[in-house]
């Protein structure tokens, strides 16, 4: 089930991106929101999959594959820096991508992050990061300390943890409440539609701390390698 | 409260500025919906907001001539105002001060400080809210903001202070026009009145915000949001 979207830009923000675009896939001009492009180490490979490489259902895709050239090459992709605080209405944000099924890709290796969070390496955020598969739901405060909780327990993941590559994953984050610093105190991640993470209650986000919609992807394979990832949409939600 | 708006273009037209972007705040790439930018007098400063609960721009005029300020707009003379149930909305500050701080929110024809001919559109005249409603064919007609209690007097803005903005219009004239337009401020009826609009006299949707100090002056605005709808039956 879906969390409730606002219908009039009155009840909240709202910021989806399904990746179709006209051809640019550049720097300020990634998708429908024309994102910004941060480089992480060496540029990755940036495009929209066609012909063969579509999935029927799938509708606009983005496929970013790292550079081959270090160890921890990537791209993160935001809006305007630190646009956003969360306060305590509460949010949500949704991301619908795989790890595709080509030769020499890697589940070990191959992570991605996104949600509201303020930069390649967050110190402040609600956000998932998916290491070597395993999604990881995480509130970070740069004033008052991180708390996160990793995926368990998901049918549809192996192990009941981890991505399987060539399948598409729905990871979706829904946040709420107000701790003593002003920012949401609790947030759940569900995985293809099963509870897997949850913080209830231990969030100490601040509603001073600054971050933005982002998304990224970067190996850490310890060397060079050119590892793919699959972006079919994003969402973003904050109660106004 | 939730609002309805069309979800769908077959129910009628859905116009979101949030402000939530990328970093640019150049000619016709402001805000998710690349905005035009005119200068009138000499150019405004626009910025980005950071820290902000879901996206904001601030505006400040240029501190040069009396009379500076700028113009956010769609298309020019893009749309027409047809009867049956639409409006807009948005949520504004006056930052620094109310006296000669001035803006023009909604759907007008007019693309400088002067004022427009054609449209439905908030008027700010040094934080004094009024509703006008105004046709090129026919009459103007209009209504000042009363009895709002958020407001200084129930019809100024209050610096510093943000404001919600809703403007709704129904039915339909005797031109194809809407028949009777509203203004609610931070939730409240403000004002209503008639309309004469045709629904041949064009629009686009127009953010208008100067100074008339007298003299060189730097003010300044902010803006959350701005929609804008329009129910229409095409099927």
């Amino acid at each position: 089930m879906s969390a409730p979207l606002p219908f009039s830009v009155a009840d909240g923000m709202y910021l989806g991106e399904d990746f179709i675009a006209n051809d640019p896939a550049t720097d300020a001009a990634v998708g429908q929101q024309e994102w910004e492009i941060e480089t992480i180490g060496n540029a990755s490979t940036i495009a929209y999959l066609v012909t063969t490489n579509t999935d029927d259902g799938y509708y606009g895709v983005l496929r970013d594959t790292t550079a081959g050239t270090a160890d921890g090459d990537g791209e993160r992709y935001r809006m305007l820096a630190d646009t956003l605080v969360l306060g305590a209405k509460g949010g949500s944000f949704r991301c619908l991508s795989r790890i595709p099924d080509i030769t020499g890709n890697l589940v070990a290796g191959n992570n991605i992050k996104f949600g509201f969070y303020d930069n390649a390496t967050p110190t402040v955020g609600v956000y998932v990061y998916v290491d070597s598969g395993i999604p990881i739901l995480h509130i970070d405060s740069a004033d008052h300390g991180d708390v996160s909780a990793t995926a368990a327990s998901v049918s549809t993941l192996t192990s009941g943890t981890t991505l399987v590559k060539g399948t598409w994953h729905d990871i979706r984050v829904n946040f709420w409440g107000a701790n003593t610093n002003g920012g949401p105190s609790s947030a759940q991640m569900y995985v293809d539609g099963e509870l897997a993470a949850e913080l209830i209650g231990t969030g100490v986000l601040d509603n001073d701390e600054e971050c933005e919609p982002a998304f990224q992807h970067w190996q850490d394979t310890g060397g060079a390698d050119t590892l793919e990832w699959d972006f079919d949409f994003l969402e973003f939600f904050l109660a106004r | 409260m939730p609002y309805d708006r069309p979800q769908s273009p077959l129910d009628g037209v859905h116009w979101v500025e949030d402000f939530i972007s990328n970093d640019s705040v150049a000619d016709a790439a402001l805000g998710n919906q690349r905005m035009e930018i005119v200068t009138i007098g000499n150019a405004s400063t626009i910025t980005n907001l950071t820290a902000t609960d879901g996206g904001a721009i601030h505006i400040v005029t240029a501190a040069t001539a009396d009379g500076d300020g700028c113009v956010l707009r769609s298309f020019t003379d893009g749309l027409v105002l047809n009867g049956g149930a639409g409006g807009f909305s948005f949520r504004a500050k006056l930052v620094d001060q109310i006296a000669s701080n001035n803006f023009r929110v909604g759907l007008d024809d007019s693309v400088t400080a002067t004022s427009p001919t054609v449209g439905i559109w908030v008027d700010c005249d040094g934080g004094v809210i009024s509703l006008q409603v105004d046709s090129a064919d026919s009459s103007d007609l209009a209504i000042a903001a009363s009895g709002v209690s958020t407001l200084t007097s129930g019809t100024t803005m209050v610096v510093a202070t943000w404001h919600t903005f809703r403007v709704e219009w129904s039915g339909s004239n005797s031109v194809g026009g809407p028949r009777f337009v509203e203004l609610f401020v931070d939730g409240e009826a403000a004002g209503s009145c008639l309309c004469n609009i045709d629904d041949d006299e064009e629009v686009e949707i127009k953010i208008a915000h100067w100074q008339d100090s007298g003299g060189a002056l730097a003010v300044e605005l902010d803006l959350d949001f701005l929609e804008y709808w329009q129910w229409i039956d095409r099927e």
